[in-house]
């Protein structure tokens, strides 16, 4: 990601010398140009060689088309392995049928070290690590139905680590992405057991998915991981949990666990996700968060058009209505604006 | 191999160790005797269609004639089964959660020889040790774990049976389909079928 990054810079550079130049006419003395240019394409030689970047436009669209076709191929495959062995397992004795189970994941491990010690770009190692966790689940999921045990939000602790692991060892962030997701899953589920309800009611608290989503992203600016763009993706994540039961607990009070009256609540959570919406810009742009920015707008538009039609669609004329969400438009294109400044300003 | 691959091997290794032996440790145990119900009866059999070549057996029981298709059972209070009693005009139910229930055959519907299961819950509990002290013939009583939900009709507010845990039953391919299963409680409380016959 970072030697990409540098191999853009150097690109955009070179671009913008050859612009200026045509407009100001010469500005480096051909010694230097000359040596800039022996250094640029020597450390970009460096980077192919040891990162396996793109260099060029074309190289890049090309990388972008890479990483949807692994990115679909690790879906199709790993749909591929499950329907594969239902298909079949019917006709194996149960020892045989564990075996296969547990052999598959393993499979998957070994093609993933042998595709991200063969290629520096990991789109097979990606592939390879997600049938790798998708035979991982598979296996839970056939074993305990083989001997009926009740479902145990335990599993997704054992996911969730596999996935996480995995994702740290060879840098996948799809699978960091599902890694968040299934500790996430095992908190919430392990937190509802606790307070005496089924585990898989946790939906039905999204307080809890409100704090678990917070503590993620604290987690992602406090301890942040060393690989380049995990912590966004962290925070990212726990953003949605956060921004998901922020929308639920604002439109519909009869979710929150608070002992107040039901336009309190609502008002509260609105508040609430107002001013978690900023943060989450706020923190987008100090951090460079790109996707975080854009996502908390996202949802601090979403949350107060939905407020806007809880409170006002049923007794407003039509017209005021979407007069009113347009001027919120407004406010909000304002508020953004001043943030980009201030910006520009500390800049 | 990256010492996070190995990491991730064990991670694959135990896990799955550790449900092998919840399972055997639950089937090697638990109660000598089981409950014979009859495939297409009691059970439903969900066998080797195009996308699935195992066998699983789904316990059948009497439902209510109501839209939601409740499962017919006794009836139960809320604090039975760990429950609140929600307030009338509560907007909010209490969370599903887990319980204990007894199922057997119900001779009413055995002696008016109808078509359908016989199999039928007895009985309700949040103490699943209880419901085991109080029916402990494995013969004629099967306790199983549950999930119970509240639940809002025209008629109020009451518990009913969410899901059985598990609903369904593996069959193993060691066992021939047969006319008759018998499935045994574990010592772990988990209904398994031990045994098939005409």
């Amino acid at each position: 990601m970072e030697a990409q990054r540098r191999a853009d810079r150097i690109r955009a550079f070179r671009e913008e010398l050859v612009e200026l130049e045509r407009e100001l006419g010469s500005l480096l003395p051909p010694p230097d140009r000359t040596r800039a240019e022996a250094y640029h394409d020597g450390l970009l030689a460096e980077l192919r060689q040891s990162h396996d970047i793109a260099t060029s436009a074309a190289e890049q669209q090309l990388s972008l088309g890479m990483r949807i076709a692994s990115l679909v191929g690790t879906v199709t495959l790993c749909a591929a392995v499950v329907l594969f062995f239902y298909r079949y397992w019917g006709r194996l004795l149960t020892p045989a049928q564990i075996g296969v189970l547990t052999v598959g994941p393993l499979i998957g491990l070994g093609l993933t070290e042998f595709a991200a010690q063969r290629e520096r770009t990991l789109y097979f190692a990606v592939l390879a690590a997600g049938v790798s966790f998708a035979a991982f689940a598979l296996a839970l999921t056939v074993i305990g139905g083989i001997y009926n045990l009740p479902s145990s939000p335990v599993a997704y602790l054992a996911l969730g680590a596999f996935a996480l692991v995995l994702a740290g060892s060879y840098g996948i962030g799809l699978l960091l992405v599902v890694g968040v997701v299934c500790l996430t899953i095992f908190l919430l589920g392990s937190l509802t057991m606790l307070g005496g309800a089924w585990w898989s009611e946790f939906p039905s608290l999204p307080e809890l998915s409100l704090a678990a989503g917070l503590l993620w992203v604290l987690g992602a600016v406090l301890r942040p991981p060393t690989r380049p763009g995990f912590a966004e993706t962290i925070a990212v994540v726990g953003a949605v949990f956060a921004a998901l039961a922020l929308l639920v607990l604002g439109l519909e009070s009869d979710q929150s666990l608070l002992p107040l009256s039901r336009g309190v609540v609502e008002g509260l959570y609105v508040v609430v996700g107002i001013v978690a919406a900023v943060g989450g810009i706020a923190l987008g742009l100090r951090r460079q968060w790109t996707l975080l920015q854009t996502g908390s707008t996202g949802f601090l538009v979403l949350l107060l058009f939905a407020k806007a039609f809880d409170w006002w669609w049923a007794w407003m004329p039509r017209y005021l209505f979407f007069l009113v969400l347009g001027l919120m438009a407004v406010v909000t294109m304002v508020a953004l604006n001043r943030f980009r400044h201030r910006a520009r300003t500390a800049r | 191999m990256r010492r996070g691959g190995w990491v991730a091997v064990a991670i694959v290794l135990v896990s799955i160790a550790a449900i092998v032996r919840m399972g055997m440790r639950n089937q090697a145990g638990g109660s000598g005797d089981g409950l014979w119900l009859e495939v297409g009866r009691e059970l439903s059999v969900v066998t080797d269609d195009e996308d699935n070549s195992g066998q699983t057996l789904r316990f059948v029981l009497p439902t209510d004639s109501s839209r939601a298709r409740r499962v017919v059972m006794p009836a139960v209070r809320f604090e039975d089964v760990g429950m609140a009693t929600p307030a009338a005009d509560s907007g909010r139910l209490p969370l599903a959660r887990a319980a204990g229930v007894v199922l057997a055959l119900d001779s009413a519907v055995i002696k008016a020889g109808k078509p359908a299961s016989r199999l039928t819950v007895v009985a309700v509990s949040a103490d699943l040790a209880a419901l085991r002290a109080r029916y402990p013939d494995a013969r004629r009583f099967m306790v199983i774990a549950a999930v119970i939900a509240a639940h809002r009709d025209s008629s109020g507010v009451r518990p009913v049976l969410q899901e059985l845990q598990p609903w369904v039953l593996h069959l193993p391919t060691e066992l021939p389909l047969r006319t008759w299963a018998m499935v045994k409680t574990g010592a772990g409380g988990i209904p398994f079928i031990a045994a098939t016959r005409r």
